[in-house]
């Protein structure tokens, strides 16, 4: 293999896991959409609630990436980690182009306010869900701390692995 | 069959936000996630045309229209942006220095995706 066709396809795994992941979350849209209707003011409750509850498993997967495959380059499957959920599954789910083409929607059935509700309390809602989900997961996966004189769970990995190879 | 152009279109889009996300990245282009920012304000732009022809056109309606929605519509552009990775970047620069960065991009993103939203309609019906 030349090195100019390694560079081309080195990385057609990562674009094949958000392409997967894309269809998956897009659909799980899409199946929103059927089963939510838009309330009778017209407010798009299902992107909202796409949007919103996307924007908060966002913040607890970027939590558990951090902890759990913090190098991406470690391993084929920590690679395709981001890729898949972040780009992929999430990505996929939440919308910003319907976002945007709602809220005009909205101005032109003559609800400017409503428009610039559904804008502005997307985007304030949003940042404050990522970081809800944050919250969440760095309150629930806090690694256990190891009480003063006893063994943490990696000394015990490592006194295992002595005595293997003792 | 509708479901299944809605995943066809996603599995085009969110790949090729990824593509644009890599192509500024591997640029050294940073400090601003232009990436994420291109691909969302292009999103809105084909979505409003989208809108602009469907509900123009007389047979906005039809089952074959309602196809070339699902596809370039709920599945291309909704995949192509992206809601949550966007409000992560604005905490993330709200976070850094200068925290005024986080507002910024939050407002300059609707401000232009609305304006281009509204736009691509506009274009779309006269097309139509």
């Amino acid at each position: 293999m030349t090195p100019s066709s390694t560079s081309r396809w080195q990385d057609a795994d990562l674009y094949l896991v958000a392409a997967v992941g894309g269809a998956l979350g897009a659909s799980a849209r899409y199946a929103m959409e059927l089963l939510v209707p838009p309330a009778r003011d017209g407010w798009p409750t299902a992107t909202f609630v796409v949007n919103l509850t996307g924007a908060f498993v966002l913040g607890i997967v970027i939590v558990l990436v951090g902890r759990f495959a913090p190098d991406p380059e470690s391993s084929m499957a920590t690679r395709r980690v981001r890729p898949f959920l972040v780009t992929g599954v999430l990505g996929g789910y939440t919308t910003f182009s319907t976002y945007m083409v709602e809220a005009h929607g909205l101005l032109d059935t003559g609800q400017p306010m409503m428009a610039a509700a559904y804008i502005f309390g997307s985007l304030f809602l949003g940042v404050l869900f990522v970081g809800l989900g944050m919250a969440v997961a760095n309150r629930s996966f806090r690694p256990p701390l190891a009480p003063s004189g006893s063994l943490s769970q990696a000394d015990l990995r490592r006194r295992v692995d002595t005595e293997d190879e003792g | 069959m509708l479901w299944l152009a809605v995943a066809m279109g996603a599995a085009i889009g969110a790949p090729s936000r990824f593509a644009i996300e890599r192509w500024f990245i591997r640029r050294k282009i940073e400090g601003w996630p232009y990436g994420t920012f291109a691909a969302n304000q292009v999103g809105a732009l084909i979505l409003g045309v989208l809108t602009g022809v469907t509900v123009t056109l007389s047979n906005g309606d039809s089952e074959g229209w309602m196809l070339v929605t699902a596809l370039v519509g709920t599945g291309f552009c909704g995949a192509l942006t992206t809601f949550s990775g966007w409000a992560s970047q604005i905490l993330e620069l709200t976070r850094g220095i200068p925290h005024w960065r986080g507002a910024a991009y939050g407002l300059v993103s609707v401000a232009v995706g609305f304006a281009l939203a509204v736009g691509g309609f506009v274009v779309g019906a006269a097309l139509a």
